[in-house]
């Protein structure tokens, strides 16, 4: 038996080693607190056949001399590419602008939290939720008159708005 | 396949096989649908990915959309997911190349092949900023630190796994699956030998 394979045993300290190597990388960089309870959120969506959108672009701007902190997110997906802008109001709530391209009246649904807000885009791709609470969302994009017989519903990654 | 032989073996290898069944079972619940099993293997798997993802060189916050991408990505692909154990392999081997791919996109030079038995020039936060006490846990993180690329990637993310999955996480890293064992004890004596000139270092 080649004594390197690679499901070789490797002896105790060795493996006392290893062990000691993932507390180090617990303690170092771990998982970021929020991250694992982002990514359910995500995947519970219940349309495990949607088009999953792509962050393609995040920007930040800080909140300076009284302006409104905001962000830009950008999402990509075959047919459609989504850009939100979210406004903090007060410290826990947010407006959202978004825009679809090219423009269509898609359904788009906001999920927070176990809720959701529902709206449709104007004819130039537009919609906006005039207030919502801050924090973790995803977008949810029913396209309309869609010729695809699936995936004509598009999903974001959950993000921090 | 058979664990008896291991049975003095302490540590996860002794955990795996109850892991694995664990798992197994996971992982077909959510080839079936139910998305507990899926809060599950995300809970169970995302540690790993992380550490797939940061091995790259990637910073933490692109890593974050990186392997939520990843878990988003499986979803839509779990019509190719047959068996269990190919899950894991699955999902680092996206959880990489999306990292990597990020990495470029952000003008990042990724090191030269020859380059990967040197050190990293910067692998993680200097021994001052860390905010460590344990005297113990400074000396390896120091010795880690000063190890060849190759062994850092390597080391940290096979820590995260089980034996089972050295094949998928090989070829999720790149390396030919053969070479993971010989690689893995060249870095372990290699981490063994410089452990051993840390004063601050004792073998429990």
């Amino acid at each position: 038996m080649n004594p390197t394979a690679a499901d070789d045993p490797m002896d105790d300290l060795d493996q006392a080693i290893m062990d000691e190597v993932a507390e180090l990388y617990r303690t170092v960089d771990p998982v970021p607190g929020d991250l694992v309870d982002r990514i359910r959120f995500a995947v519970s969506f219940g349309d495990l056949d949607a088009e999953l959108m792509r962050l393609v672009e995040q920007t930040v701007y800080a909140g300076v001399r009284g302006a409104e902190h905001s962000k830009i997110f950008t999402f990509s997906s075959t047919l459609v590419t989504l850009t939100i802008r979210a406004v903090g109001l007060t410290d826990d709530t947010v407006r959202v602008d978004g825009w679809l391209a090219p423009p269509a009246a898609h359904r788009v649904s906001v999920r927070f939290g176990a809720d959701r807000v529902e709206r449709t885009a104007d004819e130039d791709g537009r919609f906006v939720v005039e207030q919502m609470p801050a924090g973790v969302a995803q977008l949810i994009v029913r396209m309309v008159n869609e010729t695809r017989p699936t995936r004509n519903v598009l999903a974001t990654p959950a993000v921090v708005l | 396949m058979t664990t008896s032989d291991h049975a003095s073996v302490s540590g996860p290898v002794a955990r795996a096989p109850g892991r694995r069944e664990r798992l197994s079972s996971v992982v077909r619940g959510f080839l079936a649908g139910n998305q507990d099993d899926l809060d599950a293997l995300v809970t169970e798997l995302t540690p790993l990915l992380w550490r797939v993802a940061r091995s790259t060189g990637l910073d933490a916050a692109s890593c974050e959309d990186v392997v939520q991408q990843s878990w988003l990505t499986l979803l839509n692909h779990r019509d190719q997911i047959r068996t269990p154990d190919a899950l894991v392999g699955w999902l680092a081997t996206v959880t990489r190349r999306e990292a990597v791919r990020v990495f470029t996109a952000q003008g990042r030079v990724r090191p030269a092949p020859d380059d990967l038995w040197e050190p990293v020039p910067d692998s993680g936060p200097a021994i001052e900023d860390m905010l460590v006490s344990d005297e113990r846990r400074r000396a390896l993180w120091r010795v880690v630190r000063r190890l060849p690329h190759r062994c850092v990637q390597l080391l940290q993310v096979i820590a995260f796994s089980e034996r089972p999955d050295y094949a998928g996480i090989a070829a999720a890293l790149g390396m030919p699956k053969g070479s993971i064992g010989p690689t893995r004890g060249r870095c372990l004596a290699k981490l063994r030998e410089m452990l051993l000139a840390e004063s601050d270092w004792s073998w429990r």
